[in-house]
This record gives C-alpha cells, sequence and structure tokens, in this order.
C-alpha cells in the first residue's frame, strides 16, 4: 500500500477505467474515456494534469472527488477506498459553480452548512477564508456583481472552507483574463504554501502547470491513459522570481510540448481522413 | 452619486410615462361622461353615476360583504392550486415516472376550456362551495403547475454537481438547496399568472355556477336595469386582479433580483 520511495500516497488511482454509454433517437453511443489510469499522487505536492482536449482530464477528476463512478478501478485516499464525495476533498469549477441566488459568504459556508456545522461557526470559518482571498468586504455581493476573477475567488474560498486535505482544481483560470490569471496563479501558490494542501490541478496552459507543479501528469488522447509524468525541477517559492527566465523552465515546457503536439497531430490526421 | 442620478433618471422617465396615461384616461373618462348624459342611462350611464353607485353599495350598502365572501372564495381556491400546482409541477418535472403517470391527464385538461368543464362541475360538485372552489382552482392551477414543471425538469446539471460536490446527497437536500432555488424565478412568475387566472375564475363561480359574493351584486343589478350599480359592482374585479397581480409581481422580483445581471 505504499509508493517507490516508502510513503503512502495521498490518492491512489488504480486501474481506473471509465466509459460512457448512452442511447439517443435509438441509436446506441459509446464513448471510450479512461483505460488504465494508474497513477500515484504524493501528500502536499502540487501536480497538473495535462492532455488534448477530450481525453478524460474533467472525467478522472470527478472520479477523484467521488462525483463519477469509475467502471473498473478504485480511488484511494490515504489509503481507503472512497465512493462518496466528502470534505476533505473539495472541487473548484472552471465556470465557477457559484450559486447566483446565494450572496458570497453563503456561497462560501455552503459546504458546512450542509455537513452541518452550526451556523456562527460556519460564518467565522466563510469569513476566514474570503479574508484569505481578499473578498471579505464583498461578503453581502451576489455573484454577478462579481468579475470572473473575484467569482473564482470565491469559489476557492468555498473550496477551502471545510479545511480539506485535497484540493481538485478543473482548468480553474481557464475562463478568467490572462492578467487575472496570472496574478490569481501567485496567490494560489501562496495559499497551497501557507496551508500544505494536496492540489491535483487540471490545465491547458504549459506555461501555468509548469510554473505550479512539482510533478505534471501528461495524458495521452482519448481514451486517456497515463503518457509521462514529468518532473519539475524550480526553486520554491516561485513568486520571488522570474520562472520562465530559470534555465530549467525551458526544457520542461518543451518536453511537455513535444508529447503533446504529436497526439494533436495524430488527432487532426484522423480527423481530416474521417478514419476512426 | 450615480444610483442618485439614475433615481433622477427613473423619476422624470416615470414623468413622461405617467402623461400619456393621464391624457388616455381624460379623452377616455370625458367622452364616457358626456355620453352618458346625452344618451340612456341603461346602456351606458355616465362615470359620475357610476362614481356615486360605488359610493352607496360601498359605504352602508353590500359591497364590503360580497367582496369579503367572493375573496373567501379567491383564498381557497388560490391556495388550493399553489399547493397542487406546485406539487405535482415537482413530481412530474423531477420523475420521469410521474410524468408517464400524470402527463397526458393533465395535458388534456390544459387543451379544454375551463368555460367547457362548468357543466360537469356543477354535476359533480353541487352547488356548493366545493363547485367554486373547483373552478378557481382550474383556472389558476395550470400556469402555477406548468411553470413549475418548467423550471423543475431545468435545473441546472452545473450546480446540481457543485451540490453534490460540497455535501448535498439526497434528493431532499437536492430539492431544497439547488432545484426549487434555481426554479424559483420561474415558479412566482406561475404564481402571479396564476392569482389573475383566480380572479376570473372567481367572477365565472360567482356569475354563472350559483350566485355568491360579487356574483349576486352583478346579477342582481343587471336584471333590476341598474346599470350604474352593474358597474359599480364588477369593477372591484379588474382593480382585484392588477392589484394582486402587482402584488406578486413584486414577490417575483424579490426572488429574480440575482438573474439581472
Ligand atoms: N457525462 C458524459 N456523458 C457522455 N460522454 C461524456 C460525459 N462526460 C464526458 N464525456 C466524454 O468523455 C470524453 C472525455 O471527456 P472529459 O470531459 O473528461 O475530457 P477533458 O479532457 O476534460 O476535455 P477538455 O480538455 O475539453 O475539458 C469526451 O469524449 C467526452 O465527450
Ligand atoms: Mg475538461
Amino acid at each position: 500500500m505504499s509508493s517507490a520511495d516508502g510513503r503512502q500516497p495521498k490518492i491512489r488511482l488504480d486501474d481506473i477505467h471509465k466509459t460512457f454509454r448512452w442511447t439517443s433517437k435509438g441509436k446506441q453511443h459509446v464513448v471510450p474515456a479512461l483505460e488504465g489510469v494508474t497513477f500515484d499522487i504524493r501528500p502536499h505536492e502540487f501536480l497538473s494534469v495535462i492532455g488534448p482536449s477530450g481525453c478524460g482530464k474533467t472525467t478522472l477528476l470527478r472520479i477523484i472527488a467521488s462525483l463519477a463512478n469509475a467502471d473498473i478501478g478504485k480511488v484511494l485516499i490515504d489509503g481507503r477506498e472512497v465512493t462518496k464525495p466528502g470534505p476533505e476533498r473539495a472541487m473548484v469549477f472552471q465556470a465557477f459553480g457559484l450559486f447566483p441566488w446565494k450572496t458570497v459568504i453563503d456561497n462560501v459556508k455552503f459546504p458546512l452548512t450542509t455537513r452541518k456545522v452550526p451556523d456562527a461557526e460556519a460564518t467565522r470559518r466563510a469569513r476566514e477564508q474570503l479574508r484569505r482571498v481578499g473578498l471579505d468586504r464583498f461578503e453581502t455581493s451576489h455573484p454577478h456583481q462579481l468579475s470572473g476573477g473575484m467569482q473564482q475567488r470565491v469559489g476557492l474560498a468555498r473550496a477551502l472552507a471545510t479545511e480539506p486535505d485535497i484540493l481538485l482544481m478543473d482548468e480553474p483560470f481557464g475562463a478568467i483574463d490572462a492578467q487575472t490569471r496570472e496574478y490569481m496563479q501567485e496567490e494560489l501558490m501562496k495559499i497551497w504554501h501557507e496551508t500544505d494542501k494536496t492540489v491535483v490541478f487540471i490545465t491547458h496552459d504549459l506555461d501555468e502547470a509548469v510554473l505550479l507543479s512539482d510533478r505534471i501528469l501528461v495524458l495521452s488522447r482519448g481514451p486517456g491513459t497515463v503518457r509521462r509524468v514529468v518532473d519539475v525541477d524550480l526553486p520554491r517559492p516561485r513568486w520571488e522570481y522570474d520562472v520562465r527566465a530559470h534555465p530549467n523552465f525551458a526544457p520542461v515546457r518543451h518536453e511537455i510540448w513535444q508529447l503533446l503536439r504529436r497526439d494533436l497531430q495524430a488527432q487532426t490526421e484522423e480527423e481530416t481522413t474521417g478514419g476512426d | 452619486m450615480a444610483t442618485e442620478a439614475s433615481a433622477g433618471r427613473r423619476l422624470r422617465l416615470r414623468g413622461l410615462t405617467a402623461g400619456p396615461h393621464l391624457l388616455a384616461a381624460l379623452v377616455v373618462f370625458g367622452s364616457w361622461e358626456l355620453y352618458g348624459r346625452v344618451g340612456n342611462p341603461v346602456v351606458m350611464p355616465p362615470v359620475s353615476a357610476v362614481l356615486t353607485g360605488l359610493f352607496d353599495i360601498t359605504f352602508g350598502g353590500p359591497l364590503p360583504g360580497a367582496l369579503l365572501s367572493s375573496l373567501q372564495l379567491l383564498f381557497v381556491g388560490f391556495a388550493t392550486a399553489l399547493g397542487l400546482g406546485t406539487l405535482l409541477g415537482i413530481l412530474i418535472g423531477r420523475y420521469s415516472l410521474a410524468n408517464r403517470v400524470f402527463g397526458p391527464f393533465l395535458n388534456a385538461m390544459y387543451a379544454t376550456p375551463d368555460i367547457a368543464l362548468l357543466p360537469l362541475i356543477l354535476l359533480w360538485f353541487g352547488f356548493g362551495m366545493t363547485g367554486r372552489v373547483v373552478v378557481v382552482f382550474l383556472a389558476a392551477f395550470f400556469p402555477i403547475m406548468i411553470n413549475t414543471y418548467s423550471g423543475v425538469r431545468d435545473a441546472p446539471a452545473d450546480l446540481l454537481e457543485v451540490g453534490a460536490a460540497f455535501g448535498v446527497d439526497s434528493e431532499l437536500g437536492r430539492l431544497r438547496k439547488v432545484i426549487l432555488p434555481a426554479a424559483l424565478p420561474l415558479i412566482m412568475a406561475g404564481y402571479r399568472l396564476g392569482i389573475g387566472r383566480a380572479v376570473v375564475g372567481m367572477a365565472v363561480a360567482e356569475v354563472y355556477l350559483r350566485l355568491g359574493g360579487l356574483g349576486t351584486l352583478i346579477v342582481q343589478y343587471g336584471a333590476a336595469f341598474r346599470t350604474d350599480l352593474l358597474i359599480a359592482a364588477i369593477l372591484p374585479l379588474p382593480l382585484l386582479g392588477i392589484v394582486l397581480t402587482k402584488v406578486f409581481e413584486r414577490i417575483e422580483n424579490h426572488f429574480q433580483y440575482w438573474r439581472n445581471v
């Protein structure tokens, strides 16, 4: 039950398979999304997952969160199999996923309220997280009154509310403009340094993956399998220097790009020749 | 500052839109008065006569009692429609089994004009209070049921997933925390449509099914050719419809504020 370095993995993905099947208009659809993903995620590490569009990244994250079940294989957290969402794992959604009818603070309190945390306690903890993401002045605002970047900070505060060990983030900054994104990346790094969480971070952005991660998991094009695991050897804290100018930055970025490019090429060829 | 300026603009706008209203009222009521004075008062009594009549039947007259009795009917019928409409809307919007069981009946009933059902209602429920309540109920039920149904059916899948991720693990929880709040604007719009229909249903029930409330007055004054009093007794109906609809519009807007982006 322990990985090569002798420590128990925080998350163990054990031979995860997932195929989507459904019928519409009498036609059977079968879409294999994941085909045998086996991987150990270390405690406190920042892991990015990258791969061509449709390769099953979101599906994998949903399975880790127990929002979907694997057909074969299992997910172990601290050595125990999980089948239901729990407060030790929290999701940050690409489209923020805030409840538009709730105020900022009520959105952040939500994971606590559903778990029967007394209201005063929930409010106190929600305030603490809102302060952490710098939004304590917007408690009583509604999501639509905030910019995209601010909304995602609410999403982050909500995920932090239950003080989870694991943060699951599905392209959290994908819908945010470039400058705000850079600022959010820095904030996330700082929060990660402060709180010691294990982060699984899906992204399409090579620079973002290299900038943030300890390791990068590259998935093959769909159905997803583990293609390669790339170590990122860049000193931390990374907001204290220009990471992109570091001699280790370009080689890692290039390595991942080479892997992705081949898959993208194959995918485009398949599409243009109509083969399958 | 910005809000003050926009409030000022809104006031001026309101003045602009009120102007034409007033003018139109003046023209309509003015010509009505004139026509009434020169013509036959049984066909069309002047406004002044109607207003005096309204005064007479209101103060020390039968109108308040009749209105109260009508409101009772309205309340019972509408409350039943609200309860059953919301409940059935949720059931058939959320559970395909319920939809398959009730859907066809509801569709058939929806396609039948209420008026056509009056003789049946009379046969089934008799002349008592029940029959009248059924008429009010039927009038208000469908907009409420259909709006609830649409709102619940189109529950946002992404927010349901958010709920599940953060600890909503029962069907009741999903309904309370995600589905109903998301559907609330539509449900409230259904209530607003429903209350307007209920007022119409109330008038129909009290005039055509069995005399009662305002219906008694309307038929009485009609039979006595007291057109001034007749119009005075009819007036509370549109007023009631408008006022109640406005009240529900207010409530609806209160639940809708988060939609205004
Ligand atoms: N609920 C679902 N029903 C049917 N098919 C699905 C469902 N969810 C995902 N799929 C399919 O499974 C495959 C993997 O989807 P997934 O969303 O996990 O990919 P992804 O790597 O996150 O893609 P992207 O980079 O575009 O976000 C795709 O072919 C997708 O169409
Ligand atoms: Mg995805």
